[in-house]
């Protein structure tokens, strides 16, 4: 049976929109646990349907899956991100949400379906500035003397491919093969916010910069823990 | 001003004299410049900017020829890890503008649309910033006009060029 967005879509949106009613913090742990379990399954489906339509060399709806795939997962990380922060695992939380918001942007680009996701974009970056501290991150500056398309493997200079741009349900980046670190800066808006100051130290103390706690007391508990004599 | 854009203009020189003295080709016609092709002592120091490769791409595909500055392909480009999108400088030399002008509003169509698509994901900030540079008709002394608004305001910029251009 051919693989069609259309045909697809009604299933999507039924199981889409389940999910997002346990998108907010509130909600009871073990329906947020369930939905990260559901849209765990809802993915491993659309990637199958996403292959069949590559294999077909139907790139329109092989893009519209990977579309849907990064809808999914936009919307399981989000539920990841109040999960973790309901166990105490404010990194991760942060992590799980950068990779929503990633997830999102490329959604967008991978197929026109994904019209209009600006809502969404906002509440996650709204989330970012009222659950976390303000952050400052790394971001890296490279002489790039050569590189690779991830679509064709070819010298980026030479192939068709445009960077950001979907084929057959992959997006277009480079790989660099040859270049070096010119100088590493802080910036408000990096491309990866997962490049972040993750602890700072204060009166000989190495504090984590989200909770505040001394990492050296932390590392030395589990330490004990670990070697009781 | 329309979109919400800003434009200035400023002094930039001779570009024939300063190809000349860094060692690269006569730029004629229309060319990407390298960010620092200003202010390098040497061509050695040169870079691109990481989008002028994905722009070179555009270009060849929508028949807009363009001249290089170098004899191979050997300068090497920067790529800064930011979200922003960086454009790279533009050179219109005095010759394209009076032969070809509608190659301008071509090249400036390719580079919103590449804006417009690069910045998809990103709805809330969309300002994008871009350099070009004009050769003036009369003495080919060249001007800088550094614009910075939204990516749909740089098809606007052709009567800009044009008087950059005519400018006695």
């Amino acid at each position: 049976m051919k693989a069609d967005i259309n045909s697809f879509g009604p299933s999507f949106e039924e199981r889409f929109r389940k999910a997002q009613k346990v998108a907010i913090f509130v909600r009871g742990q073990e329906f947020q646990e369930s939905a990260i379990s559901d849209l765990d399954q809802l993915i491993k489906e659309i990637q199958g349907l996403k292959d069949s339509a590559s294999n077909a060399q139907d790139e329109d709806n092989a893009n519209g899956f990977l579309a849907l795939e990064l809808m999914a997962t936009g919307l399981q990380k989000e539920i990841l991100c109040y999960v973790k922060l309901k166990n105490d695992r404010p990194a991760e939380a942060w992590n799980a949400l950068v990779d929503a918001e990633s997830s999102i942007r490329d959604a967008i680009r991978a197929h026109r379906l994904v019209k209009d996701a600006s809502g969404w974009l906002d509440r996650i970056e709204g989330l970012q500035r009222l659950l976390f501290p303000q952050q400052m991150f790394f971001s890296m500056g490279w002489r790039v003397r050569a590189s690779v398309c991830s679509i064709c493997e070819k010298p980026y200079e030479e192939c068709e491919h445009i960077l950001g741009r979907p084929y057959m349900a992959k997006i277009c980046y480079q790989i660099v093969t040859d270049g070096d670190i010119l100088e590493a800066s802080l910036v408000e808006r990096p491309a990866d916010k997962r490049c972040r100051i993750e602890s700072f130290s204060e009166n000989g103390n190495k504090l984590d910069t989200f909770t505040l706690r001394d990492l050296l007391d932390l590392s030395n508990e589990a330490t004990e823990k670990s070697d009781p004599r | 001003m329309k979109y919400g854009m800003s434009v200035t203009v400023e002094n930039y020189g001779k570009i024939a004299d300063r190809a000349s003295a860094l060692g690269l080709l006569n730029p004629d016609g229309f060319v990407i410049l390298p960010r620092n092709f200003d202010s390098a002592t040497d061509i050695s120091e040169l870079f691109y900017e990481d989008s002028t490769v994905t722009l070179r791409k555009l270009f060849r595909a929508g028949g807009v020829a363009e001249s290089p500055l170098e004899k191979a392909e050997t300068i090497p480009r920067i790529q800064e890890n930011a979200s922003e999108l960086i454009l790279p400088t533009i050179l219109v030399t005095a010759s394209l503008i009076s032969e070809n002008s509608a190659l301008v509003s071509i090249a400036l169509n390719i580079i919103s649309s590449y804006a417009v698509d690069f910045l998809k994901g990103f709805p809330k900030d969309r300002t994008v910033k871009l350099n070009i540079v004009v050769e003036r008709d009369r003495d080919h002394e060249s001007k800088k006009l550094q614009y910075e608004g939204p990516p749909e305001g740089i098809p606007t910029l052709g009567p800009a060029i044009r008087k950059m251009f005519d400018e006695s």
